[in-house]
């Protein structure tokens, strides 16, 4: 039996990027898709647009790991086009807000687009339209209008440890 | 009420162990369905590694359950996430509620104020009534493996409330129902219990007081009526039973009675004449006569004799199934008995040419003490037996000594001839009242027929048991052992000589004594008169009992011999008449009493009508005189 101890906060520190490939991995567990966005196969397919911040952390992480009943694939591109199918796209650091504002626009352009999108601590990701955006200390923002508008069902939970979250369209 | 209590006891106790033990399964379930809930609603912040809403959840899923002592959350790496500790959340509400929320929310301040921090388990529940504790862990997994696991604690006061309620159930129920049943016992008592004790009692006085006209009168319409109605046709049943067993015992007793009179005067009737045909016969043998009257006279006296033999054999039947039968205990002298038994046959075993051996064993003693007439009966019976069945060859009586010890002695008589023996189908039958071993052996042989059977039972009322081997052609022996008293030495009575044969030397008496006869049979009438005269006595006669108490007013006698049976007046009636009526020295003559009834008790009879001695008829003619010579000197 592993006995805790009292100094709770020395955990093992995790890897900053261990830590949001894991949060991305809840995030999946806890938002729905439509039935119809899965058409070709059964996986659920994560695009890293950018330079990609994880390595093979993500890969060896989501390797015979389920959402669902669906297994991971992942897909790494530098376009939003190459990413077509992804199920949720994380948007890296790097980019500027304006290229990041023509990134949502063109994701969410079609209507039935379906994708989750996630930004890695982008400034005004969630005002711009964006779903979910990741904040230091593990904390995270989410903009429930958007998910709405991507057909997305976002689960209460979610909502609850959310520490800001944006109901309403922006514009 | 002891039942009532038990059974009260038992479904109460019953009834709290059974709900007891649902409740502690109820409470067990709930609090993993609390932490099932926990788990569920913390598996994302867990996730996310948001330790401050689970926290929050945490506290505010718990605040309100005071049961709960402590709670926890482990992660996947089975660190403390979460927890909640009541003690810890206690102190706080001391301090202010600001306070409160951001100590509720403070994991480590919580930890540091808890009574217990939990370790680690996946899975585990422990029940402790004792320690007054339930420990619970619960895990919620995804389908890649377990999020989360969720620890409580929670103490059992409410189960001890539970347990505390039972306690004052138990009392109360079982004290109200002891009250209840004590309440309707006393009435049921008297309409249930009661009745039924009277009936208890009713019964008993019946068993003690044979009176079954008793009758329990309690008109009821229920089982105990019902009981009672049972009860009381009972008793009419054995009533009438009763009555018809008495009934039939005094029919059965009088025929019984009946045949015992017929019987012991029968003997009588049948006796007094044989008595007339002895006597005269006898004195007919003092006669001159010619050769072949001699020859006729024997051949008559043979036959008196045999006919008084069949007369004592029917009346011994008779004594043995009244019961009446008593045995004497005198000295017995073995040999001399054998001996002389053999002796009276040894006309007819020399005419036939059989061989008589005595043969008693050495250990054997030479006196035992016993019934003598009847033990001689019983051989006289088998050696006659054995005589009339052998037509050659020899009789063997053999005596030894079976066992002997505390005074008593046990002698085996075997009687064993070779004679024509007897088949074995009719072994069982040979011992019964008149039969014979066929029809025809009467014919051919003679006899009543009861001579075996006579001889079983006086063994078997001795104690002991006649036994039977025989084989056809061959001889039969014919056994059986009886237990005497030893002889000691004192027992001895020291031979007497008779006054008869003092007597027989007839010296005629100086003083002519005269003797009154009271006789109704003609018959004996004269025989007595001639013996009386023979023996130079004065003699008168009268017919019955009237015409002697006549006769003794007119004159003088010195002896009366009075027969029992007369018609008028009989004996009994006369002598008392005698002993109480008339003057001295009438009133104390001598009386002796003639009687042909050889029954038990006739003697007594006899000396309580007030008679001196008594004779039995028929008499042997010296016997008379030896008690006719007493009475009158």
């Amino acid at each position: 039996m592993f006995i805790t101890l009292f100094q709770v906060d020395t955990y093992a520190q995790f890897d900053e990027y261990e830590r949001k490939a894991g949060m991305i991995n809840t995030f999946a567990k806890f938002v729905n898709w439509p039935s119809q966005a899965f058409k070709e196969d059964n996986s659920l397919v994560l695009g890293i647009l950018g330079d990609d911040p994880f390595g093979d952390v993500i890969d060896n992480m989501f390797r015979n790991r389920y959402v669902k009943g669906r297994v991971w694939k992942i897909k790494r591109a530098q376009t939003i086009k190459e990413l077509k199918g992804s199920h949720i796209v994380f948007i890296s650091k790097g980019f500027t807000s304006s290229q990041v504002k023509s990134f949502l626009e063109e994701i969410y352009d079609r209507n039935n687009s379906f994708v989750l999108t996630i930004g890695d601590n982008i400034p005004n990701f969630c005002k711009n339209g964006g779903i979910i955006n990741l904040t230091p200390n593990g904390l995270y923002t989410l903009n429930l209008y958007s998910a709405n508008t991507a057909q997305l069902t976002i689960d209460v939970k979610l909502l609850n440890l959310a520490s800001d979250i944006i109901p309403y369209d922006p514009d | 009420m002891f039942v009532s209590l038990i059974a009260s006891s038992f479904s109460t106790i019953l009834f709290c162990a059974y709900d007891f033990d649902q409740y502690k399964q109820k409470y067990i379930d709930d609090t993993k369905q609390l932490a099932k809930i926990i788990g569920d609603n913390n598996d994302a912040s867990v996730e996310l590694q948001q330790y401050i809403p689970a926290q929050r959840n945490l506290s505010e899923l718990l605040a309100d359950n005071t049961q709960i002592t402590t709670g926890a959350i482990f992660d996947k790496e089975q660190r403390l996430f979460a927890f909640y500790s009541l003690k810890a959340i206690s102190l706080a509400k001391k301090d202010s509620i600001l306070n409160l929320k951001n100590l509720t929310l403070d994991k480590d301040w919580q930890l540091s104020h808890a009574n217990t921090i939990p370790s680690y388990s996946q899975n585990d529940t422990n029940f402790s009534l004792i320690e007054n504790i339930l420990q619970i862990y619960v895990s919620t997994f995804d389908e890649n493996g377990r999020i989360n696991t969720v620890y409580l604690e929670a103490d059992l006061n409410t189960i001890w409330d539970r347990l505390t309620t039972y306690l004052i159930m138990f009392t109360i129920i079982v004290s109200s129902v002891l009250l209840f049943v004590a309440m309707l016992s006393v009435p049921l008592q008297s309409s249930i219990s009661k009745p039924i004790l009277d009936l208890e009692k009713t019964a008993h006085i019946i068993s003690k007081k044979k009176d079954y006209s008793i009758r329990i009168n309690d008109k009821r319409e229920d089982e105990i009526g019902l009981l009672i109605d049972a009860f009381n046709e009972m008793l009419s049943k054995i009533e009438l039973q009763n009555e018809s067993l008495i009934h039939a015992k005094e029919v059965a007793e009088s025929s019984a009675k009946a045949k015992q009179d017929f019987l012991a005067n029968m003997s009588h009737e049948i006796r007094t004449p044989i008595n007339g045909v002895m006597g005269m016969a006898e004195l007919l043998n003092d006669t001159l006569l010619n050769d072949e009257q001699y020859h006729l006279l024997k051949v008559l006296r043979g036959s008196a004799d045999h006919l008084l033999v069949v007369i004592n054999d029917i009346l011994d039947i008779s004594k043995i199934e009244s019961g009446k039968l008593e045995f004497e205990k005198k000295e017995i002298q073995v040999y001399d008995t054998l001996s002389s038994i053999i002796e009276t046959h040894k006309v007819e075993t020399d005419k036939k040419g059989l061989n008589t051996i005595l043969d008693i064993a050495k250990d054997v003693p030479k006196y035992v003490i016993g019934d003598p007439v009847r033990l001689k009966q019983i051989l006289i019976n088998l050696y006659s037996n054995a005589v009339k069945f052998t037509f050659n060859g020899s009789i063997i009586i053999a005596v030894v000594k079976v066992e002997n010890n505390q005074n008593k002695l046990t002698l085996r008589f075997s009687v064993k001839d070779s004679g024509i023996g007897i088949e074995k189908e009719k072994l069982g039958s040979i011992f019964d009242s008149f039969t014979q071993a066929s029809n025809e052996t009467t014919r051919k042989f003679g006899g009543t027929g009861l001579g075996l059977s006579i001889s079983k039972q006086l063994v078997e009322l001795q104690g002991g048991k006649l036994h039977l081997e025989s084989t056809p052609n061959l001889g039969s022996t014919f056994y059986f052992e009886i237990t005497f008293d030893e002889f000691i030495e004192k027992n001895l009575t020291p031979p007497q000589i008779t006054k008869a044969k003092k007597t027989s030397t007839i010296k005629p008496t100086s003083i002519t004594k005269s003797i009154l006869l009271v006789e109704d049979n003609e018959v004996n009438q004269m025989l007595v008169l001639r013996l009386l005269k023979k023996w130079g006595y004065k003699s008168d006669v009268a017919d019955n009992g009237l015409i002697a108490l006549k006769k003794l007013k007119e004159h003088k006698y010195d002896l009366i011999l009075m027969d029992v049976h007369m018609p008028e007046m009989d004996g009994y009636t006369a002598t008392k008449k005698i002993r109480t009526e008339f003057e001295e020295p009438l009133k104390s003559i001598p009386i002796i009493a003639m009687t042909a009834s050889a029954l038990k008790g006739e003697f007594e009879r006899c000396k309580e009508a007030g008679m001196n001695d008594y004779i039995s008829k028929p008499f042997k003619k010296d016997n008379l005189e030896e008690k006719v010579r007493s009475h009158t000197n």
